[in-house]
């Protein structure tokens, strides 16, 4: 039987190359198309179920400015802090929305060489900061006078996002965000599941830098459970593992030095781009035009004209049926190219038992059996297979490697590829097997009459 | 002792013309029947319900004992595999194999180990004096060579009985008679044949004839 299975392989190969070449690039390219769908369909559904799970029902804004770096020098401009404060205030006390502050940012962490800061400072913060990176990753982050430290600045709340849990310690407390004294500045943080080899509650990390310029001490009061996650201000789902989480913090003491200049580390904290940029203005769809007519108020009554609202969830949606549309007609084509390989294939099969009609004949009369004469017909169906999966893999490998095209290999990629086949490959059998029932045996045997 | 026996076999393959009416047909083992008839008469539909390829409308079919119209799909296929061999007019050879691998088709088709076959397939040869051939293909043997290659298929797996749809047809009378003298030696070691011919001297080669017009004895 192998010998014979062997027989029909070569057959194909070699009778028919013209053939099978056609059957294989088509093949190929009908999964490709089916992969690129699969690939933005699940990206599509998992942005629609991000979306869900951190919208909600609720409208979100985002606050913005217009303008370029003239603008954000004026509006951090000691000049305006007050009114960044004022302005911030209000939008925390609003009964008509919520205030969230919640961002991803780095924690900066200066360099051991560099002269401003003693040797004694520094290092054993390298190896905390490297170890937010996965291996290789920190390169990326690290120039030669500053390391970046992932971080998560977080707006009181923090604790209700869904998926985070706490595995050791305690949460923030309420004044835990709020900074009482310029001295000795202690802000508590939390730590991803990763930092757990490294570290241990109760640990202090001493004169990091939190974007600021004064010293203060990281006080490690607890860590997540792996693989907490919540989604950032663009809608990002972050995971924890390796970021290190630390209060939005206010400033309670008497920030105006004696020259009538800012103390320092109000001047950070009241920077538009830690309380302004990235802060989300949530209430619910209702209010949503009564809250944007209440931001704008809140803008003129600071002078402060330069921002502006965006809708996020609009934006969101807009974008959601963009890729939608996008998906459906990708899924057309696939679907397309797909039906245009089975023709191909029910061809080729029609085809083939024509031209072999006699030898299909011969193996009757010598006894073949359903289940062989199946096998025979699997076994073209897989030749097909096997070597579009190589010319597949050829093509994902150099084009990939060429960057010209990205098939958008996904998590399903492989089981779909197996599923179509198998399925493709039942098909044609029983096709075939279907044809050859049709053709009676006296006509196949009658080729040479 | 009676090997088939066909009661009354009708046969229609387009469910309005009846090809075979009423057929009967009746052979012992260890016969040599010839059927003869005019083109289009029926004679290859015969042979095909004998074998199994077609089945009958109505009528019985009894080979050995066993009701034949009973059996179905990949017993038939079994069955006709041990019982029933083939030989035809254009001989039916696979044209890229070898005439080894031609007649060991159905033992391969089998999962006879490959010493069993080789050891089969070189007895027969010999037998049948196509033993120098094995390696040709074949489009490198006189009909002929080629017509014996097809009877050492027939009859690799020792059938008791051998259809022979116009074995001789394509082949001059020399050749022709060669063959008749196999099938004649085979016939004496047991073998069963049922010969389809219009050439009266081969049908006057074989024990008794049967006659077909119109799908019915005559
Ligand atoms: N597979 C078939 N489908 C339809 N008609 C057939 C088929 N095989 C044979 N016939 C018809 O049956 C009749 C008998 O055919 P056949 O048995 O081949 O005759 P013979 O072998 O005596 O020449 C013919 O009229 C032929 O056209
Ligand atoms: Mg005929």
């Amino acid at each position: 039987m192998r010998s014979i299975i062997f027989e029909e392989i070569k057959n194909f190969v070699i009778n028919r190359t013209v053939v099978a070449v056609l059957l294989i690039i088509a093949f190929s390219f009908s999964f490709i198309a089916v992969n690129i769908t699969l690939t933005d369909f699940i990206y599509a559904s998992n942005e629609q179920s991000a979306a869900e799970e951190s919208y909600g029902d609720k409208t979100f804004y985002k606050i913005t400015f217009i303008g370029e770096d003239e603008v954000i020098n004026r509006l951090s401009s000691d000049e305006y802090k007050e009114n960044i404060k004022n302005l911030y205030d209000s939008l925390k006390t609003s009964p008509l929305f919520d205030y969230n502050c919640t961002f991803k940012d780095s924690m900066l962490f200066y360099n051991a060489d560099d002269t401003e800061y003693s040797s004694d400072d520094f290092p054993p913060h390298k190896k905390e900061c490297l170890f937010g990176y996965e291996e290789g990753d920190a390169d990326f982050y690290t120039s030669d006078d500053m390391l970046y430290l992932k971080a998560v600045y977080v707006s009181q709340g923090f604790e209700k996002e869904q998926h985070i849990e706490l595995s050791s310690g305690s949460w923030f407390k309420t004044e835990d965000f709020n900074v009482s004294s310029p001295d000795n500045i202690v802000l508590p943080v939390l730590l991803g599941s990763a930092y757990k080899d490294i570290c241990k509650t109760g640990d202090k990390i001493e004169n990091a830098h939190p974007a600021v310029s004064k010293a203060v001490t990281l006080s490690v009061i607890g860590f997540l459970k792996e693989n907490s996650y919540f989604y950032d201000n663009n809608n990002e789902k972050t995971i924890l593992n390796r970021y290190m989480i630390i209060p939005n913090w206010d400033i309670g003491y008497d920030y105006v030095l004696n020259n009538q200049s800012y103390d320092s580390f109000f001047s950070d904290t009241y920077n538009i781009f830690n309380k302004i940029v990235n802060a989300r203005i949530i209430c619910s769809n209702e209010n949503a035009d009564a809250a944007s007519e209440m931001f704008y108020k809140m803008l003129n009554d600071n002078k402060l004209y330069e921002f502006s609202l965006i809708n996020e969830t609009s934006g969101m949606r807009q974008y959601l049926s963009s890729l939608e549309g996008r998906t459906v007609s990708c899924g057309i084509i696939a679907v397309f190219m797909i039906l245009l390989s089975v023709v191909m294939f029910c061809f080729q099969v029609y085809y083939n038992i024509r031209k072999n009609r006699k030898k299909y004949g011969i193996y009757m009369i010598s006894g073949i059996t359903f289940k062989q004469l199946f096998v025979l017909m699997i076994a073209n169906a897989l030749t097909i297979f096997i070597l579009s999966d190589m010319l597949l893999c050829i093509l994902n490998f150099s084009l990939n490697n060429g960057m010209i095209l990205d098939f958008g290999t996904n998590d399903y990629t492989i089981t779909v590829l197996f599923i179509i086949e198998t399925l493709l490959s039942l098909f044609m059998a029983f096709f075939g097997l279907y044809k050859l029932k049709k053709m009676n045996l006296c006509t196949l045997l009658r080729e040479n009459e | 002792m009676s090997l088939l026996s066909l009661e009354n076999i009708t046969k229609s393959y387009d469910k309005k013309t009846l090809v075979l009416k009423k057929f009967n047909l009746s052979v012992d083992s260890g016969e040599m029947v010839a059927i003869t008839g005019k083109s289009g008469s029926g004679k290859s539909t015969v042979l095909n319900i004998i074998s199994g390829i077609e089945s009958a409308d109505n009528g019985r079919y009894i080979f050995k004992g066993n009701d034949m119209l009973e059996l179905s799909g990949d017993k038939m296929t079994v069955f006709r595999r041990e019982n029933i061999g083939f030989v035809l007019q254009h001989f039916a050879l696979i044209e890229n194999n070898t005439v080894f691998k031609n007649i060991a088709l159905p033992l391969y088709l089998k999962h006879e180990p490959k010493k069993v076959i080789k050891e089969k397939v070189v007895a027969i040869a010999k037998e049948l004096e196509i033993d120098k051939k094995l390696d040709k293909i074949p489009k490198q043997l006189s009909g002929g060579e080629a017509q014996r290659a097809a009877i050492a298929r027939a009859i690799i797996n020792q059938p008791s009985l051998i259809l022979a749809d116009e074995p001789t047809g394509a082949l001059d009378e020399d050749t022709g008679l060669k063959i008749m003298r196999i099938f004649r030696k085979l016939n004496k070691k047991g073998h069963t044949f049922i010969i389809v011919t219009h050439d009266p001297g081969i049908a006057a080669m074989c024990d008794r004839t049967i006659k077909i017009k119109d799908g019915k004895n005559i």
